[in-house]
């Protein structure tokens, strides 16, 4: 029995190293001894019958033009997914194609494949912050944004946390939560930086799967060198 | 435009020459004096570059400016010609300003035949508008810098909008996604000269992670097959073969990699376009091959009778194309990630197999190289995040059994280690 973790689109929608958020996953999860078999899907191709971990990244404009179709094509599929448990990490692009609807100019909006309840408009001016940090259920999240979207949320829709440095979803809010899905706008890549949500994702995806996982002193010897690298970003947080 | 340049200048450029007195003493400082003499006779810099017989060279791109126009200035120099260039990384408006300013005289003469400029991308269009370029050469658009631009398709863009200001002739790189197209466009638009440098099928194929430039998703297929009038048909470590007019020539490069290649065949095409009848391919190779490489670009040098290698990593073309093209697995390694590189994100799509280990980490952001390595399960010795201190650590350490020490360096730390082992030339320098 393994883990299946499939990346949607890397080839397209990776702009930011996202697939740092594959290598932290897989990582945690060899170092545990789970069995994880990595796949991807790409325009055109053929999805997977199942998956435990579905990963999407950042791109830009354009690559979001030329994919937008073919998420569409998936959506029921992503949709039922995300329904039944599966996890789902969608960082900025991915997240806003998961979305209900993107904006990206005046004249061009674009279905979403409707896994968060909520639109963007991605015609904005543009967002960095260096140190994005933000609130959250599974703590302090820390990263970088760069992006050019206000994000709103149906009321029912759960966010992911509240913006402590940084712009979000424009609204105090960050990112959206539903069942097992996470999107967000945090990159650096994000679970490369924030461990406490791999491994509650990384539980979730072994428990669904009929698998245990157990961090152990690997994980912390790992993360210790993520605080060092944490700290570089939390120092830059306004008190 | 009237060339009696002369008195009216006399003021400002004093002003200049005294700011940049000044800020020397001072250790430093080099785009003030620009920023001085741009307030004062703000048309100086035009008035400067357009008495020039040869013009204006502008050579942009994501990486390899400082290397393609330390190049080129060699090639033009070995045809007799003299030539003005701005210092390495001094790309931007007030940089070249003080740079120009240092070679001109009070009356607002130059005493050159041309100006070779590489020009940051942001500020392209702005400085081409006071220079007036006749010719530009664009070397690559790959995933750089998303802190400051947000994505690949601005630069494009701005490429775009220098191109628009180039006064007759553009050189492109043939093989790069963003460039075939914008080379497309301006051939349809007919008002310049475009001629392309290319690598063939088999090299780019070759080729680890091929050139790394970013990809273009608007769709526009460059399907014609375009005549480079320079192509690399081979490029292993420091040997290239390059064809021109028919003929494949040899060159053994001051650097090693595809990327190296792909910069002196930009050099010579453009060297071709300027010079017409007078350019000759064997005073281009021979320039080549007696150029010391750029600071921190691939260079040696020699510390206590061992040698230490200079990679720069600004982002992830360089730091992988450096790794594809090491000769073996490197035995002795630092690599320090500076302050100034905003966004470390770009490492997760680094392919570090060409690295066991790494021995010394340093820079104030080295804990991310650490976590990098560490995902990947590779040791990485320890982290002093002093720069200085981590080079003196890695000379204190066991002597190489390569004889060699290769360094990784982000820019800051690149310019503090050649300080640091005794390489004071910069200070000394032009700027």
């Amino acid at each position: 029995m393994s883990i299946r973790v499939l990346e949607l689109y890397p080839g397209d929608l990776s702009l930011n190293g996202d697939v740092g958020n594959r290598t932290a996953l897989v990582r945690r999860m060899r170092l545990a001894g789970l069995d994880v078999e990595e796949l991807s899907y790409s325009s055109g191709g053929e999805l997977p019958e199942s998956a435990d971990i579905v990963l999407i990244g950042t791109g830009s404009s354009s690559a979001v033009r030329a994919i937008a179709a073919d998420v569409d094509r998936i959506a029921p599929m992503l949709r039922a997914w995300s329904e039944a448990g599966v996890v789902i990490v969608a960082a900025g692009a991915g997240f806003h194609l998961l979305s209900t609807s993107l904006r990206l100019s005046a004249t061009e909006v674009f279905p979403g494949a409707g896994v968060f309840a909520g639109s963007v408009d991605s015609s904005r001016k543009r967002i960095i912050t260096e140190a994005f940090a933000v609130e959250s259920e599974f703590g302090l999240l820390i990263g970088t944004e760069n992006h050019t979207s206000i994000y709103t949320g149906r009321p029912d829709q759960k966010a992911l946390g509240r913006v402590r440095n940084g712009f979000g979803n424009g609204d105090g809010t960050e990112g959206a939560r539903v069942r097992n899905s996470i999107g967000t706008h945090c990159h650096g890549p994000f679970l490369v930086l924030n461990p406490a949500v791999a491994d509650s994702l990384i539980e979730v995806a072994a428990q669904r799967a009929g698998l245990e996982y157990r961090p152990g002193p690997e994980h912390a010897d790992l993360d210790a060198v993520i605080d060092l690298a944490r700290g570089i970003l939390l120092a830059k947080v306004p008190a | 435009m009237s060339k009696s340049t002369g008195l009216h200048y006399v003021l400002p450029i004093l002003a200049g020459r005294l700011t940049r007195f000044v800020t020397r003493l001072r250790g430093g400082g080099s785009a003030m004096p620009g920023v001085v003499v741009q307030k004062l006779a703000p048309n100086v810099m035009r008035d400067v570059a357009s008495q020039l017989p040869y013009g204006v060279v502008f050579v942009l791109g994501s990486n390899g400016k400082s290397t393609t126009t330390n190049l080129l200035s060699a090639i033009m120099r070995e045809h007799g010609l003299k030539v003005f260039t701005n210092p390495s990384g001094a790309n931007m408006p007030q940089g070249i300003a003080s740079a120009m300013l240092a070679e001109t005289s009070l009356t607002g003469r130059m005493d050159a035949d041309i100006a070779i400029l590489e020009i940051d991308e942001g500020y392209g269009a702005v400085i081409a508008r006071q220079l007036k370029p006749q010719t530009a050469v664009i070397l690559n658009l790959l995933v750089d810098q998303i802190y400051r631009f947000g994505e690949p398709d601005k630069v494009a863009q701005m490429f775009r909008g220098i191109a628009a200001e180039i006064g007759s002739s553009i050189v492109l790189n043939r093989d790069d996604n963003f460039l075939g197209t914008l080379g497309s466009e301006l051939e349809a638009e007919g008002r310049l000269a475009v001629e392309y440098f290319g690598v063939t099928p088999e090299v780019q194929a070759s080729a680890p992670h091929g050139q790394v430039s970013a990809r273009d998703f608007s769709g526009v297929a460059t399907t014609a097959v375009r005549h480079a009038v320079a192509e690399v048909v081979h490029a292993d470590g420091y040997d290239a073969k390059i064809a021109f007019a028919g003929t494949v020539h040899e060159v053994r490069m001051p650097s090693r990699g595809i990327h190296y290649a792909v910069d002196i065949a930009a050099a010579f095409t453009l060297a071709a376009r300027n010079l017409g009848d007078r350019f000759d391919i064997t005073k281009a190779i021979s320039a080549v091959q007696t150029t010391k490489t750029v600071y921190g670009r691939g260079e040696i040098l020699q510390v206590n009778g061992v040698e230490v290698e200079i990679l720069m990593l600004k982002n992830l073309a360089s730091l992988q194309l450096n790794l594809d093209y090491l000769q073996e697995t490197p035995d002795s390694v630092l690599f320090a990630y500076d302050e100034s590189s905003k966004d470390p994100s770009w490492l997760y799509a680094a392919d570090l197999s060409r690295l066991d280990h790494v021995d010394v980490i340093s820079g104030p952001k080295g804990a991310f190289v650490a976590l990098r390595l560490a995902y990947e399960g590779k040791d990485f010795g320890v982290i002093e995040p002093d720069i200085t201190k981590a080079v003196q650590r890695m000379l204190d350490g066991p002597k190489p059994k390569s004889g060699r020490h290769t360094f990784f360096l982000d820019y800051d730390q690149m310019m503090a280690t050649r300080r640091y082992l005794g390489y004071k030339d910069l200070e000394a320098g032009a700027a």
